[in-house]
């Protein structure tokens, strides 16, 4: 599981106080478990950054010695998608200072809630506040309100948040808290000692933790200190957490109950002088009327003082099983007779410090994370990323058999796993789908007749398959009259836009195109080509903008696009790669491939190197051709194979090129061919050659069904096809040494089986790996699941 | 687990280094009941046709070992020649070049599907780096394949090719400091990657020197070479500084014997030059004990295996100053003398002639330089260290 935690908290003054050294402590508890990959998460200059965990280092040195690592991001959204992230942990939501993104994120959200102190007691807190602090708060609460998972610190909290949020209870997870083993029991003699020595502190006397703050009850400790100063003479109040010149307020109250001179404000202490003082103290008193935890009563059963405390919210808890006695905070007299009592009686005392002590046990930062990574795993186990009920409508634009393109084939094999998150309705234009599968299980509409696409109207989510071919100009109107999330399969769609506007007398709308695209530069590059037939160097004029522009979400199949993308187009909405799925196919046997090769006519002992897909030059045929009769010289039992569509014109031109080169005998090309053939071809094949120059920054489809059938590749350095390892995928550059190199390439391939083996092996578990269509289902419905939340409404 | 030694001709009668050293490794692991075996083609020997089959393809034991021996693939001999030529003209040739001409050296198709097919129960050593067997052998299963090279500084060191083989395989073995100094510079390999070894040089016969001079009616003292008669080993050279000695001293009786394969040209011919042609081990050694020294001309030689049998007949050596291999070992063993000219070559000749003593002398110091590092037993504890270093249980 991928997890986000913001860290925010840790760059501001908490760093050093309660909740920070909590985060920091929490943090390295889980940091270091590998089913979790971690992110940090905080804001710098209005940025979000973020830098992965790394285990081995301190946390120290990632989150303050990573100067010029943390990776900047314009949005946290992008960055999610980018890294598959399933869960984003909020440490300190609640903190003024403490940003929380306001938009729809494409994943689970969890927060750390502390306390609801302000919502529970709005007239000391929230109806107190000025506007923009109150509104902030409330839209925080909003937030939290929807988030997947809330960690709290008592159960007292826990039902604060169910009672007024209304969050169910199964969210909610209670961690509680733990100390650092800092706090200890020492000598108390000689703490006494060193008190004195050091502060002129002298026993008996009573120690608190306050803070300025009304609700820490600093005034109904002081009464109830005056009330016993009769019987007491000597008793002192040492109270720590009262910044001067706060303190006055309290001794004027003091000195109104003339108890001035019993009592002691420190504003800060050591660790080593607080272990000492806790040490000293004869009870520690914690009368707060209301806390999401308490940290202070942990430490004091910690170093072993007997605990008077509070018996409203979170406090009982935490000094539960008779380790404290507890008392109503309003009531003085209470307070006053139970440290009376403790004073006055010495087995009571050694009963409080024992329990406080055993009780203590229960809060260990091994239970924190034991419970943390419990309240991870249900998240995890929720494997259904939508929480919708019902699965929501998808209407689904993509070319379908009987047309024939790899979108075809992929969409077809993508839509079972896909149905699994929507409930899926296919739109075609103008003919019946073949595959008799997607014809008896989705509702198919036709939308040639354009008022059919009205019904569109009821449906949140659209996906258009976007390709480069012809097939897709009624997908393309339609999407601009209902944009939706488009899945661009080529990152350059110029093919498409020439064909629909030059090539069909448009020219003028293909000017328009071009100058949308590309601004003066596209414009008179297009003018070029209508009026002189002169055609640039394509790729340097992508053209996408118009179809970016109309969608609401860009999916693409490749690192290369998504960059290319990210590059040249402002493009508000996050680009989404998801690599294009297959299929995984069983690795042929030694006895398929003889059979195989029996039944297409081909020799046990000859060499095939497949080419597959629709033939057009853009594929190097020339090179490989001029490569493959070089080959022939030194291993005459190879054969060259090119499957896949081919114009009467292109079988012409390659037949001329086989025949001057002398090598009919070695070269088959088979043009159009059954879906099974054409899977049988490459099950036979000991490679597959798949070069591409020019580029439209596609990605092959029959280069995947190659590497799902462990058949190594050769392909050219170029676009996504970068993206492939080299372990089984080896790269040529389309410059003047591409024959050497493919020949070199296919030389070393042709002469070691055992290399092929392996690269087969490594292709295979690649596909397994990387090109699952369940997984890319997933990461689909994510991304629509993220449209569905920010653009449905 | 199997040692398997690959190497393209095995067999009693193949003289060079390179497949006798396979003969004795195999012998000497042998000796130390660990399993061996050779594999091997079916050609004869490097001088006959690389793609014909002399031996029978199929297992068989020789001289106490496993052989296994694979057919020959047809060879492409213009792709070939084309090749070649491109290489002794000095032309720069393509990395396709470099995998053309060792697609047309010595190979067998049926020997790698073996290797591959079995490669679980083997670790392989390749010998020598020249052909075809060791370059695509060795790419086979570069992680169970040891090298041992006998590399020369020659075109084909520097392939591009060859650079591949030895930087993927598991280590190397090197019959000298030289040699492995040259592979370094050559492949940028690491310090760890291989190990000297040397080569066992042990005879089991002592030459009659008699026996030889009666059977082929030779009286006078003679230079000796030993060897295949070809340009790469300098033996022109050799024939031709004799010649001009005779010529400028024509008094002189001395001879230069010749033994090995291979043909010398006509202009090469003098009465004085007798060309015995490819002798058997043991007249081969009965000749070495008459020499008055043995004379290596070669600087492509990676151990030369020669030199020591003449230090242990008792016969001093003369080098070539080029060769650093053979020169370090004179320099270090004090067992000969070195020629860079024609006049070093005469006044090496006249100081063996003339300063018997001097000449024993060097003798026997040759003799104790190869007693003492050129053993079998410490050649394989060598190897076997290198071998279990890298994983392998042997």
């Amino acid at each position: 599981m991928n997890i986000i935690i913001d860290v925010q908290t840790l760059y501001t003054d908490e760093k050093a106080r309660g909740i920070g050294i909590f985060t920091a402590n929490w943090l390295n508890g889980i940091r270091d478990n590998n089913d979790y990959n971690i992110h940090f998460m905080r804001i710098n200059n209005n940025k979000w950054e973020f830098i992965a965990n790394d285990s081995a280092e301190s946390l120290q040195n990632i989150l303050y010695g990573s100067l010029g690592k943390w990776k900047i991001v314009d949005t946290i959204t992008q960055f999610c998608f980018d890294n598959d992230i399933d869960l984003m942990i909020f440490t300190s939501p609640l903190m003024p200072n403490i940003q929380l993104p306001l938009e729809e994120l494409p994943c689970k959200k969890g927060y750390i809630v502390y306390d609801l102190i302000p919502l529970v007691l709005p007239d000391k807190y929230v109806n107190n506040w000025p506007i923009q602090i109150k509104e902030d708060y409330y839209t925080k609460l909003n937030i939290i309100n929807k988030g997947d998972l809330i960690l709290t610190i008592s159960n007292a909290t826990k039902n604060d948040l169910m009672n007024h949020l209304s969050i169910p209870s199964e969210k909610i997870f209670v961690i509680y808290l733990s100390i650092k083993d800092f706090f200890r029991p020492i000598d108390k003699k000689k703490a006494k000692g060193e008190l004195e020595k050091s502060r002129g502190l002298t026993s008996p006397f009573i120690f608190s933790i306050t803070g300025y703050d009304p609700r820490k009850n600093n005034k109904g400790l002081i009464k109830a200190l005056s009330l016993l100063s009769k019987e007491f003479q000597d008793l002192k109040l040492v109270i720590l957490g009262i910044k001067k010149p706060n303190d006055e307020e309290f001794m004027q109250y003091a000195r109104s109950l003339n108890v001035n001179d019993k009592i002691v404000f420190l504003d800060y202490v050591s660790d080593e002088m607080l272990v000492t003082i806790y040490n000293a103290c004869d009870i520690f008193v914690f009368p707060s009327e209301y806390e999401g935890f308490g940290i202070p009563i942990l430490e004091a059963f910690k170093t072993g003082a007997p605990v008077i405390t509070s018996n409203v919210s979170s406090m009982p808890e935490i000094a539960a099983d008779g380790a404290a006695l507890l008392v109503d905070p309003s009531k003085t007299e209470q307070i006053a007779e139970a440290i009376q009592k403790i004073l006055t009686d010495d087995s009571l005392r050694n009963s409080l410090i024992e329990r406080g002590f055993k009780r203590s046990n229960n809060f260990s930062w091994r239970n924190v994370k034991k419970e943390t990574l419990i309240a991870f795993d249900f998240i995890k186990n929720k494997n259904c990323l939508l929480e919708i009920c019902e699965k929501p409508k998808l209407a689904f634009f993509s070319p379908l058999n009987p047309q024939q393109s790899g979108i075809s084939d992929y969409s077809e094999e993508l839509l079972p796993y896909l149905s699994k998150y929507f409930e899926i309705h296919l739109f075609v234009s103008g003919f019946v789908p073949s595959n008799t599968f997607i014809k008896n299980n989705y509702p198919i509409h036709d939308f040639s007749d354009k008022t059919t696409l009205k019904i569109l109207d009821d449906f949140p989510l659209r996906l258009y398959q976007i390709g480069n071919n012809e097939l897709h100009y009624p997908i393309y109107e339609a999407l601009k009259q209902y944009p939706g999330i488009i899945v661009l399969h080529d990152y350059n769609l110029f093919g498409f836009f020439l064909h629909l506007t030059h090539l069909r007398n448009k020219s003028s709308e293909f000017i328009e195109e071009m100058e949308y695209a590309h601004d003066k530069e596209g414009r008179i590059a297009a003018e070029k080509i209508i009026h002189e037939g002169i055609f640039p160097d394509v790729m340097s004029f992508p053209i996408n903008k118009r179809m970016v522009d109309c969608s609401k979400g860009v999916i693409v199949h490749s690192e290369w696009s998504k960059k290319e993308l990210l590059k040249n187009i402002n493009c508000k909405m996050p680009i989404i790669k998801i690599p294009q799925a297959v299929p995984l196919q069983k690795l042929p046997t030694i006895s398929d491939k003889k059979r195989i090769k029996s039944s297409l006519n081909l020799s046990e002992v000859d060499f095939i190197i497949g080419v597959f897909g629709n033939v057009t030059w853009n594929k190097r045929l020339h090179a490989i051709i001029n490569s493959f009769c070089r080959l022939l010289q030194t291993h005459p039992n190879s054969k060259l194979i090119i499957i896949g569509n081919c114009s009467k014109d292109m079988h012409t031109e390659l037949n001329i090129l086989i025949k001057q080169n002398k090598v009919d005998n070695n070269v088959r090309v088979t043009g159009g061919i059954d879906f099974d053939t054409f899977n049988d071809y490459i099950k036979i094949s000991d490679i597959c050659i798949n070069l591409r120059w020019p580029t439209m920054g596609e990605t092959s489809a029959t280069l995947l069904r190659a590497i799902s059938f462990g058949i190594p590749s050769i392909v050219s350095n170029v676009g996504s096809y970068k993206e492939y390892p080299d372990d089984f995928c080896w790269k040529v550059d389309p410059d003047e040494y591409e024959e050497d190199i493919l020949l070199a390439y296919l030389f070393h391939m042709a002469s070691n089986q055992a290399l092929r083996e392996v690269m087969g092996q490594y292709a295979h578990s690649y596909a397994k790996r990387e090109l699952s269509l369940a997984e890319a289902a997933e990461k689909y419905a994510r991304a629509l699941y993220y449209s569905y939340k920010n653009f449905a409404r | 687990m199997k040692i398997g030694i690959v190497t393209p001709w095995f067999g009693e009668k193949v003289a060079g280094g390179a497949e006798r050293y396979a003969g004795g490794l195999a012998r000497a692991f042998s000796n130390l009941n660990l399993q061996v075996e050779v594999i091997t083609t079916c050609g004869e020997d490097s001088f006959s046709g690389w793609d014909h089959n002399y031996y029978k393809e199929g297992v068989c034991e020789e001289s106490g070992i496993i052989v296994r021996r694979f057919g020959l693939r047809k060879r492409n001999r213009a792709v070939y020649d084309k090749c070649f030529g491109s290489l002794i003209q000095h032309k720069n040739i393509s990395y396709v070049e470099e995998l053309q001409l060792q697609h047309e050296t010595i190979n067998s198709d049926s020997m790698y599907k073996f290797i591959q097919e079995n490669c679980s129960d083997y670790v392989f050593l390749f010998i020598p780096y020249y052909y075809g067997t060791f370059v695509w052998g060795a790419q086979i299963v570069p992680k169970r394949s040891f090298l041992i090279p006998c590399l020369h500084d020659e075109e084909i060191a520097y392939f591009k090719l060859m650079r591949d083989v030895f930087t993927q395989s598991c280590g190397c073995i090197f019959n000298t400091e030289e040699e492995r100094e040259l592979a370094k510079k050559i492949y940028d390999l690491d310090e760890e990657f291989g190990v000297v070894t040397g080569v066992g040089v042990e005879l089991d016969y002592v030459g009659e020197a008699e026996a030889f001079r009666r059977k082929y009616g030779i009286k006078d003292t003679y230079i000796l070479y030993v060897g295949r008669k070809v340009d790469g080993k300098n033996v022109p050279m050799l024939i031709s500084l004799f010649k001009t000695l005779k010529h400028n001293d024509p008094d002189n009786s001395i001879k230069l014997v010749l033994i090995g394969k291979g043909e010398i040209s006509d202009n090469l011919k003098h009465p004085d030059v007798i060309d015995l042609g490819e002798l058997d081990e043991k007249e081969k050694l009965d000749g070495i004990a008459g020499a008055l020294v043995l004379c290596q001309p070669s600087v492509m030689e990676s151990f030369s295996l020669v030199i020591m049998e003449a230090w242990l007949s008792g016969v001093p050596v003369l080098v070539n100053s080029e060769s650093n291999i053979t020169v370090s070992h004179v320099k270090k063993s004090q067992g000969g003398l070195t020629f860079n000219c024609y006049q070093t070559f005469v006044d090496a000749i006249t100081q063996f002639i003339n300063s018997p003593e001097s000449r024993t002398k060097m003798a026997e110091k040759g003799h104790q330089y190869v007693t003492q590092n050129y053993n079998w037993q410490t050649v394989t504890s060598k190897i076997l260290k290198l071998i279990r270093s890298r994983g392998f249980n042997i």
